[in-house]
């Protein structure tokens, strides 16, 4: 396949018709489907559905594909969210620290109140008490809050097609 | 809990960064035999460690512009209701209910800021909505800490 680690910038935009989305949804599901079992659902030939996914590929729309790991299955059943407010210059000192932190799955930097900024990280724990790890590193950038996840209604959808799955005609992206 | 040894550990780390290497591929980076890197994915895929494998797409490219955290503080609204309109919002793609406060704590990705108040106005009715747009993500969304999976309770934690 074509190297999907590393989108393009310049890339033209791509139109994608309702099988490149159906094809994306269920690559979502699941990434081990092969392009002959694609081209059999869509009834397209093998070289066809291939093409269209190097395509995407290439586009840099698929970055990757991934194993998912359990985190329950490997012993860490809980889950937290940690979050703190900290000025936008000290934001690199914070990456620096946190970035090689194996707990972290998920990290994002909201927009927050003047110069300040809103960290938010997602972290998976073997005890609770281990969030305290993350909490002290932290702590001397400011007031961080934690909370402890009870359930995840929704974790992971996949990206859907704008208007529904159902919606016809192109979409412009 | 399944047992995992160092070998299967790296394994998973190779998966995760790629799940189409191939077995020979992977033989090689870890310095093992393909049958037995076959079998150690095998079991792995069978003990539910590895629960799937999923495609990873670039919602920027894709017109998704708009990245948002939000939070909901329930006001004793019917909890069965708000939880099947967050599962009815495409637009939702995690949602944790978490202790203290009684907060669902939600990711939102979508086209413009005309289609984030939407997904607040839907959640308005169940509580107060505060929101903050996500700027960047300065490590990209990674799986769970394998290192950490045989970590015992009483013991520090290495830097």
């Amino acid at each position: 396949m074509s190297n999907p680690g590393k989108p393009r910038a310049k890339d033209s935009p791509l139109t994608l018709d309702a099988i490149d989305w159906k094809v994306l949804h269920d690559l979502q599901m699941d990434g081990s489907l092969t392009h002959a079992e694609l081209a059999r659902r869509y009834a397209r030939s093998p070289n066809v559905m291939t093409q269209r996914i190097a395509r995407m590929e290439k586009a840099g729309i698929i970055t990757g594909y991934h194993a998912r790991v359990n985190p329950r299955a490997l012993g860490m059943p809980f889950t937290a969210i940690i979050r703190i407010s900290v000025t936008r210059d000290r934001l690199k000192a914070i990456t620096k620290t946190l970035k090689n932190r194996a707990e972290i799955s998920e990290w994002y930097v909201g927009e927050g109140e003047g110069e300040a900024v809103t960290l938010i990280i997602k972290v998976h724990l073997t005890f609770i008490e281990r969030v305290e790890d993350i909490v002290d590193l932290l702590a001397g950038y400011g007031t961080p809050y934690a909370t402890v996840v009870l359930s995840s209604p929704v974790d992971g959808r996949e990206i859907e097609r704008p208007g529904g799955r159902g919606a016809g005609g192109s979409a412009d992206i | 809990m399944e047992r995992i040894d160092e070998d299967d550990r790296r394994l998973l780390r190779e998966i995760q960064n790629s799940a189409l290497i191939s077995a020979a591929a992977l033989a090689k980076k870890l310095g093992l035999s393909e049958p037995v890197v076959r079998r150690k994915r095998r079991r792995l895929e069978r003990v539910g460690i590895i629960s799937g494998y999923h495609t990873e797409l670039d919602p920027k490219k894709l017109g998704f512009l708009v990245s948002a955290i939000l939070k909901v503080l329930l006001n004793g609204e019917d909890l069965s209701r708000m939880r099947r309109v967050i599962k009815a919002s495409p637009e939702i793609l995690e949602c944790d209910r978490t202790i203290g406060n009684e907060a669902y704590i939600m990711k939102v990705l979508v086209r413009s800021t005309e289609e984030l108040e939407a997904v607040i106005d839907r959640l308005i009715p169940f509580g107060h909505v505060s929101s903050t747009l996500v700027t960047s993500s300065p490590v990209k969304k990674r799986q769970p800490p394998i290192a950490f999976a045989t970590e015992k309770p009483e013991g520090s934690l290495s830097e």
